[in-house]
């Protein structure tokens, strides 16, 4: 994703990444890769169990899926799993 | 796409007792909305399980606890009038749907202990049953009379609830499918996960399973300050469509950036559309 990042804001497109994790996890794997794109800890496991991908792999973490949301609010397009970045690109409304 | 949940328990319940019944029947009718809306902004700390909230109607919410005791009443009431329990989500839909009309309706004042007296005195005598057959009842789910009455109190509130959306010249069933098509619901989804399953934990003993869904039954009418029975169609259900755990409208949230400042998503979509990449590990 992050090759493709660029990709993605030239489209006007913003790229989210969450992961069920503390903010002090998600601060030191910032730190430590060459990610750009927001990563955002969504420790109270809120933000994925609205999205119904909390705990699909009964692992306590979220099931690796893409939203894409256009701006008016709805979701777009969506995959449970790991989509290529050019998957998603070409999905972008 | 919304669901259509039988309203023949409603109605068999409702043998003597038009008024609930009918009720009971027109929130039993409306099954589960569309999509799911779930405002969130700052994160709910994690809460013990019988306070858990299992859904929320415009903010308010249904905790575990009040769900299952409902779902035990309605299978004691059931048993007493000698009729299959509805399933536990049947329940919940009903709960929503109260919840619906009574956060749009207040009601001006609370009913009283005679009211609920009377109305519990109507129920034993539909049912067929004295005060002890009752408090047995009650006592085999684990339940107390003041829960009874409790529930009671709850569908004569709902009722006054109804007259007042009549008074303002709203349809009651066309009124609750605009409220399920645009109120914020959200049911969380882990729970639904157990809805789906075998109702097994939630039967007593003794009390009938849910059958399938089947023409409803008419209902005699006695006199009733409500009769909303005539308001519930003769229709056949549609067997229950499985709910999308995925939101059709993008829950809003607000989460903490590393780094400081946080970050929410309708302040981003303000700039264009936003993919959103769920992890299942920052590392890899």
């Amino acid at each position: 994703m992050q090759d493709y990042y660029t990709r993605f804001q030239e489209a006007g497109a913003e790229v989210v990444a969450l992961v069920v994790a503390s903010l002090e996890s998600v601060e030191g794997w910032c730190q430590r890769s060459a990610i750009t794109y927001p990563m955002l800890a969504d420790f109270e496991r809120q933000v994925s169990k609205a999205y119904g991908v909390y705990n699909l792999e009964n692992n306590g973490l979220a099931a690796p899926s893409v939203f894409i949301i256009a701006p008016d609010g709805h979701v777009a397009w969506s995959e449970i799993g790991e989509p290529s970045a050019q998957t998603i690109l070409e999905h972008l409304p | 796409m919304s669901r259509r949940v039988s309203p023949r328990f409603w109605i068999i319940l409702g043998l003597g007792v038009a008024a609930i019944a009918g009720l009971g029947a027109l929130l039993a009718l409306l099954g589960s909305g569309p999509g799911l809306v779930a405002p969130l902004h700052t994160p709910i700390p994690p809460t013990p399980p019988e306070d858990r909230a299992v859904a929320s109607i415009n903010g308010h919410s249904i905790r575990y606890a009040f769900w299952t005791e409902a779902v035990l009443l309605d299978q004691v009431m059931s048993g007493l009038a000698g009729q299959p329990a509805p399933a536990p989500e049947e329940t919940l839909q009903r709960l929503i749907n109260e919840q619906l009309v009574l956060g749009a309706f207040p009601p001006q004042e609370n009913p009283t202990t005679e009211q609920i007296e009377a109305q519990m005195t109507t129920l034993e005598q539909a049912w067929g049953v004295d005060d002890d057959a009752v408090t047995e009842a009650l006592e085999r789910a684990g339940l107390t009379r003041a829960a009874l009455e409790q529930a009671i109190g709850r569908l004569l509130k709902t009722q006054a609830s109804l007259r007042a959306l009549q008074d303002q010249g709203y349809d009651p069933m066309t009124w609750l499918e605009e409220q399920r098509a645009s109120a914020k619901i959200v049911i969380d989804p882990e729970f639904q996960g157990q809805l789906k399953s075998a109702a097994a934990p939630y039967i007593l003993p003794g009390v009938q399973s849910p059958v399938a869904t089947e023409s409803p039954i008419p209902t005699p009418t006695p006199e009733a300050p409500l009769s909303l029975s005539t308001v519930v169609p003769a229709t056949k259900a549609a067997p229950p469509t499985p709910v999308p755990t995925i939101p059709e409208i993008a829950p809003d949230f607000t989460l903490d950036q590393p780094g400081g400042g946080t970050f929410t998503l309708a302040d981003q979509l303000a700039q264009g559309p936003v993919v959103l990449v769920f992890l299942r590990s920052g590392g890899g």
